[in-house]
């Protein structure tokens, strides 16, 4: 079986427009490349954000 | 030297936003790192940004203050925002003075002052009579008359 390299360029974090679109891990066949997990660190960080932007809101 | 074992994704549950979702606790050298742990990673993230995006307006709105009708307003819409307690809404009518009030009688915490000459109110409860329509269809009208004897003759002259 023939592991595939996922295109990070594929991938895009819209949050908080949007939903951030995340690629399809399949085993053995999708190599865990470094963009992925950097993409999941990236998505996890604007998540934050928004939660530390509209703290005043959510917290009153 | 122990062999990894694949953790199985059916013993995580995804439950938020109702609870938190189960994750593995991955150990070096147990465990392969398999492309499920990777997608649950990505549908819990996706999950948390739908619950936000969903209550977005909510989130980001900004405090609402009091609101003030304009004069006369029956129906005073209250601005998108996000109120704390204790504000209020506030409707008014110039018209509301104690002047225009018959005396003593109290309406939104205005008492009136205005008092009734000696013809009395222009039609009165305790003074009233029934008027009979010539056409039939029309069938009966009943009004109120006042005890003026000026008013009273102009209904009965018609």
């Amino acid at each position: 079986m023939l592991y595939l390299h996922e295109k990070a360029t594929n991938y895009h974090l819209l949050f908080p427009t949007q939903l951030d679109v995340f690629p399809l891990m399949v085993q053995k066949r999708t190599f865990i490349d470094a963009w992925i997990l950097n993409m999941i660190y990236a998505s996890l960080l604007n998540v934050e954000q928004y939660l530390i932007t509209n703290k005043m809101n959510i917290e009153r | 030297m122990t062999t990894p074992i694949h953790l199985n994704e059916g013993d995580y549950l995804k439950n938020f936003p109702d609870s938190l979702d189960q994750f593995p606790e991955v150990i070096d050298r147990e465990h392969y790192i398999d492309a499920w742990q990777f997608n649950t990673i990505f549908n819990s993230i996706v999950a948390i940004e739908q619950y936000l995006i969903d209550y977005k307006a909510s989130i980001e709105a900004t405090e609402g203050n009091d609101v003030i009708g304009d004069d006369g307003q029956f129906e005073i819409p209250i601005p998108p925002a996000l109120y704390t307690a204790y504000k209020s809404v506030m409707a008014w009518d110039s018209d509301l003075l104690e002047e225009n009030i018959k005396k003593d009688v109290t309406i939104f915490g205005v008492t009136g002052t205005l008092e009734i000459g000696a013809g009395g109110w222009p039609f009165s409860v305790a003074n009233s009579m029934s008027v009979i329509a010539e056409d039939p269809v029309s069938s009966s009208l009943s009004l109120t008359v006042p005890a003026v004897p000026t008013v009273s003759a102009t209904l009965s002259a018609a």
